[in-house]
C-alpha cells in the first residue's frame, strides 16, 4: 500500500509520504518538520531535566531532535549526545540496573557517539597530537570489548560512516559525509594507537577528560528513553522508576560535573521517580492547533514548501482539512500522523479510480476508520 | 538610454529603518547566548540585497563595536565582484545546481560550496595546505570563529529562499547550524518566497523576523533625486520631475519599481523586470499570461484556474482538461518561479507584481476589456459557489460578497472601456 501512497503523492507533488513512519526513530525526515514545540527549548537547555508524556506523544521524537541538534555541532564546545536506550541495557533475567551497570552502559554508549561524531568530522580528530591520538584511541579500544572496537572500526573501513550510524547511533546519520580518506585514516590512527596501550576499564571521569578537555564538549548529555520498552516495566511505573532510580539519586551531583540527564518518561512514572525538587518535569502536551500546526509542517516540507496544507488539493468547500483532523483525534501526534495517513490511503484508493483531489468522502472514511481502530493506535 | 536596474552604490543607497533593528541586535552579540537569527522576507526588487550589501561594507564596519562580517550573496548581485569577505554563488553554478539531475545534485553542491568556503578560507586567512576538503574548509572557518569569543561576527546570508534547498541542505550542515549555536555569532537572513525548513531550531524556530518596509513618499523622492543628479555617469535618463508624484505613486514605494518608472519605464516594462527570474524566454511568455490571468484574485485555488484561464485566453478550453493536467501545465510553472505562494488557505501572487499586473490591465485602454472579462469571470464562479453551498450560509455569503465586488470592477471598468 505504502509504494502505491507514494507513487499518488508524486503525482500531488509529494517528495515522501509525510506520515508514513509512526516510529519517531524511524523517520528520515523527522528533523526537518519539528515544530517549535515550547518544550524543545526547555529540554535543550543544559540542565537536567524530565519530559513527560505519554506513548505517542513525541517524546521519542524530542529525544532525537536533541541528539540530533548536538551530534550537528559535535566537537564545537556543544554538548556530547549519549542516547541511552534502557531495553538495550536490561539483558538479562534479573530486571534490576545498580548504579554501576548504568554507568558500564552509559560509558559504552558515550564511547560509541564519540566514535561516530569523530567518524562524521574525522579533521577534528586528525588535527590533534599524537598523544591525543593515543588517549582516544585507548579509550576507545578499552570501552568497546564486546563486540571488541575493530568490529566498530570495521564499520568504518569503507570509508564512510553511514553503517556504523546506521546500526548504533542514528543521531548523526543526518550530517553530511566526510571524506573517505580521513575517515580510513582516522580508524588507522586508532588501530596504530592502540598498539601496546594498556587497556585498563576507563572511569566516566576519564571519559569525560577526553571529551571535554581534549575535544572541547560543553558538557555530557545523557538521554535516557524506553523506561516503559519491556515486559517487565510496560504496565508497571514502579517497577520502571525502580530501574533509573540509582542513576537519578545521583542526578544533580552528575549535573556538578556535567553529565547533563535529561530522561524521557511517561507520566505514570513520575510519582515513583527520585527525582530532587528543582528538577520540575516538563509535560509535553498537544493542543489541536499544535496538532494541526504539525501536519502544516509535514505537508510543507514534503512538498519542498509547494504548499503547507491538504487543503491545496482539495475540492472546493473542504477547507481546514488538518484542523479537522486535529479535533477528531485524541490530542497525540502518533494518533494525528495515523489518522492523516488513513486519509491519503483513501484518496489513494479513489485516485486508482482517477481522482485527484481530496474529498469530504475521503476525510469521512478516513475518521470513520480511525473511530474504529483509534484502540489499535494507541497500542502500536 | 536603455532603462536598467541600477548596480548597488553606497552612495545611492538609501536608509531602511530596518537598520536600527539590526544595529540593535548587533549591539547584543556576546550577551552570553546564541542570538536569535533574523529573517528578512521581502519581494523581489524590495531592497534585501542593496540592504545586505550596505550592511557588510559600509554600516557594521561604521559601528563602534567593529563586529566582523561574512556576506554570502546565494543570486550573485549584478555587475558586481565578491570582495573580501564575500562570496556571491555565481550564475552559472545555480544555473548548474537547478538543472542537475537528482544522483549528481550532492556532488555539484559540494563543488560548488568547496569553491565559496575556499574563498571565505583564504579571506580569513585560515587556508592550509593544497587541496583541502569541504570538511577541512568548514572546520578552519568554524575554528576562526569560535576562536576569538571576544569579537563579534555577523554572518549576512542573502537570496537563501530562492536558493536550491540542497545547497542549502549543505550550507546548514557545514557552516550555519554550527554558527547558529555560536553565543559570538548573529545571523542575518534575507530571502523571497517559501522560508527553507531548517533543522536547527536556532535557524528556524528561534528566530526574530523583521520587515523590510516600502519606500516612504521621502525615500522614493530621494531616490529619483540622487539618480537624477548621476544620471549622465551612469548613462541613464531621469524622466521630467513634473512627472515624479505620479511615478512615486505608482511604484507603490517599492525600490526597484520606483527607479525603473522614474527612467520612464512603462508598468509593462517593471513587470518584466520582476519576471526576469524566469531563465526561458517561452516559459516568462507563458508565467506572465498565467498571473496576468489571475491577477484580480487575492488568493486562489486550484478551482479558479480554468474559469480565470479561459476568460483570459477565449480560443482555449482549460475547463477541459484534467485537473491534474491543469496543476502540472499551469500551477507547477508558478510555483517554481517563487512569486507565487500557497498563505492563509489559498496562493497568492507577490503583493506588488500582483499590484503592477492590475495596473497593467486597467490603465492600458486594449487591456481594459481583459480586466474586465476576468473580473466577469470571477464574478460567474464565486455566483455558482455561493449557489453550490447554499446549505453552508457562511460559505456561500463569503462567495456571495465576491462575486459583488468583481461585478462592481467589472462595471466600473467596462464603462471605462
Amino acid at each position: 500500500m505504502e509504494d502505491t501512497i507514494q507513487h499518488s503523492l508524486q503525482a500531488l507533488g509529494f517528495r515522501f509520504n509525510p506520515f508514513e513512519h509512526l516510529e519517531a526513530s524511524q523517520d528520515p525526515h523527522l528533523s526537518e518538520y519539528l515544530v517549535g514545540h515550547a518544550a524543545f527549548e526547555l529540554v535543550s537547555q543544559l540542565t537536567p531535566a524530565v519530559v513527560l508524556a505519554p506513548p505517542g506523544a513525541g517524546k521519542t521524537a524530542m529525544r532525537i531532535y536533541v541528539s540530533r541538534s548536538c551530534a550537528a555541532t559535535f566537537g564545537r564546545n556543544r554538548p556530547l549526545p549519549i542516547s541511552y536506550s534502557l531495553p538495550e541495557a536490561i539483558s538479562d533475567n534479573s530486571q534490576v540496573l545498580s548504579l554501576n551497570q548504568h554507568k558500564f552502559h552509559i560509558l559504552r554508549r558515550g564511547t560509541i557517539s564519540l566514535l561516530t561524531g569523530l567518524a562524521y568530522f574525522p579533521e577534528l580528530f586528525l588535527e590533534l597530537s599524537t598523544s591525543d591520538h593515543q588517549n582516544i584511541g585507548h579509550l576507545i579500544y578499552s570501552v568497546l570489548k564486546t563486540p571488541p572496537a575493530d568490529y566498530f572500526l570495521g564499520l568504518l573501513s569503507s570509508g564512510s560512516p553511514l553503517r556504523l550510524a546506521n546500526r548504533f547511533d542514528r543521531s548523526y546519520t543526518a550530517l553530511p559525509l566526510p571524506k573517505p580518506q580521513h575517515v580510513i585514516e582516522l580508524c588507522n590512527t586508532l588501530k596504530y594507537a592502540n598498539q601496546n596501550a594498556d587497556l585498563t576499564a576507563p572511569s566516566l571521569q576519564d571519559f569525560a577528560d577526553t571529551v571535554q578537555g581534549t575535544l572541547k564538549f560543553q558538557k555530557i548529555f545523557v538521554l535516557i528513553d524506553g523506561i516503559d520498552g519491556f515486559a517487565g516495566s510496560a504496565n508497571n511505573p514502579q517497577k520502571a522508576a525502580q530501574l533509573i532510580n540509582p542513576l537519578f539519586e545521583q542526578i544533580m551531583d552528575w549535573a556538578d560535573q556535567d553529565w547533563i540527564i535529561k530522561g524521557f518518561f511517561p507520566p505514570e512514572v513520575a510519582n515513583f521517580l527520585a527525582l530532587p525538587k528543582m528538577i520540575q518535569p516538563i509535560m509535553l502536551d498537544w493542543t489541536t492547533e499544535k496538532l494541526a500546526q504539525m501536519l502544516h509542517r509535514r505537508v510543507y516540507t514534503a512538498t519542498n514548501g509547494r504548499f503547507e496544507t491538504l487543503d491545496a488539493l482539495s475540492d472546493i468547500g473542504l477547507q481546514g482539512i488538518e484542523n479537522i483532523l486535529a479535533q477528531v483525534v485524541t490530542p497525540l501526534p502518533r494518533e494525528i500522523i495515523w489518522l492523516a495517513n488513513q486519509l491519503l490511503m483513501a484518496f489513494e484508493h479513489r485516485h486508482g479510480l482517477g481522482g485527484d483531489t481530496f474529498l469530504k468522502s475521503d476525510l469521512d472514511q478516513a475518521i470513520a476508520i480511525y473511530h474504529s481502530q483509534a484502540f489499535a493506535v494507541r497500542a502500536t | 538610454m536603455t532603462i536598467k536596474i541600477p548596480t548597488y552604490q553606497a552612495d545611492a543607497f538609501r536608509y531602511r529603518p530596518i537598520i536600527a533593528d539590526i544595529e540593535q541586535a548587533v549591539g547584543q552579540i556576546g550577551s552570553g547566548n546564541p542570538q536569535p537569527t533574523i529573517v528578512i522576507q521581502a519581494e523581489r526588487g524590495s531592497g534585501k540585497t542593496w540592504l545586505s550589501l550596505h550592511l557588510h561594507r559600509v554600516i557594521l564596519r561604521e559601528l563602534q563595536s567593529h563586529p566582523n562580517s561574512l556576506l554570502l550573496c546565494l543570486t550573485a548581485p549584478q555587475e558586481l565582484h565578491a570582495q573580501k569577505n564575500e562570496w556571491f554563488l555565481p550564475q552559472e553554478d545555480a544555473l548548474k545546481l537547478a538543472q542537475a539531475r537528482e544522483n549528481d545534485l550532492i556532488a555539484n553542491v559540494e563543488g560548488v560550496l568547496e569553491i565559496g568556503l575556499g574563498k571565505i578560507a583564504k579571506d580569513l586567512g585560515v587556508w592550509q595546505g593544497e587541496k583541502p576538503s569541504i570538511g577541512e574548509l568548514s572546520a578552519w572557518i568554524l575554528n576562526k570563529i569560535q576562536s576569538s569569543p571576544n569579537e563579534r561576527w555577523v554572518i549576512l546570508v542573502d537570496s537563501v529562499f530562492e536558493a536550491n534547498w540542497t545547497l542549502l541542505a549543505a550550507l546548514e550542515a557545514r557552516l550555519l547550524g554550527v554558527l547558529a549555536t555560536m553565543t559570538n555569532v548573529l545571523i542575518l537572513i534575507t530571502g523571497r518566497g517559501k522560508p527553507y525548513p531548517w533543522q536547527s531550531p536556532y535557524l528556524r524556530s528561534q528566530t526574530r523576523l523583521l520587515s523590510l518596509t516600502r519606500f516612504g513618499r521621502e525615500e522614493a523622492l530621494q531616490q529619483i533625486e540622487y539618480y537624477n543628479k548621476v544620471k549622465e555617469d551612469l548613462g541613464i535618463s531621469i524622466v521630467s520631475n513634473k512627472k515624479w508624484e505620479k511615478i512615486m505613486e505608482q511604484s507603490h514605494g517599492h525600490p526597484m519599481a520606483n527607479i525603473l518608472l522614474a527612467q520612464g519605464a512603462k508598468i509593462d516594462d517593471v513587470i518584466e523586470k520582476l519576471l526576469e527570474i524566469v531563465e526561458d524566454d517561452n516559459d516568462r511568455i507563458e508565467v506572465k499570461q498565467y498571473l496576468t490571468a489571475l491577477c484580480p484574485l487575492d488568493s486562489f485555488v486550484e478551482n479558479h484556474l480554468a474559469t480565470m484561464l479561459d476568460a483570459y485566453f477565449p480560443g482555449r478550453s482549460y475547463k477541459e482538461r484534467g485537473r491534474l493536467e491543469l496543476r502540472r501545465e499551469v500551477l507547477d510553472k508558478l510555483i517554481q518561479t517563487n512569486l507565487v505562494h500557497w498563505r492563509k488557505g489559498g496562493y497568492e501572487i507577490e503583493e506588488n507584481l500582483r499590484y503592477y499586473l492590475r495596473l497593467s490591465l486597467q490603465d492600458s485602454e486594449g487591456d481594459v476589456l481583459i480586466w474586465e472579462r476576468l473580473c466577469r469571470a470571477a464574478q460567474e464562479l464565486y455566483k455558482k459557489w455561493a449557489t453550490d453551498f447554499i446549505d453552508k450560509p457562511e460559505t456561500a455569503k463569503q462567495f456571495m460578497e465576491q462575486a459583488r465586488y468583481f461585478v462592481e470592477q467589472a462595471n466600473q471598468f467596462g464603462r471605462q472601456a
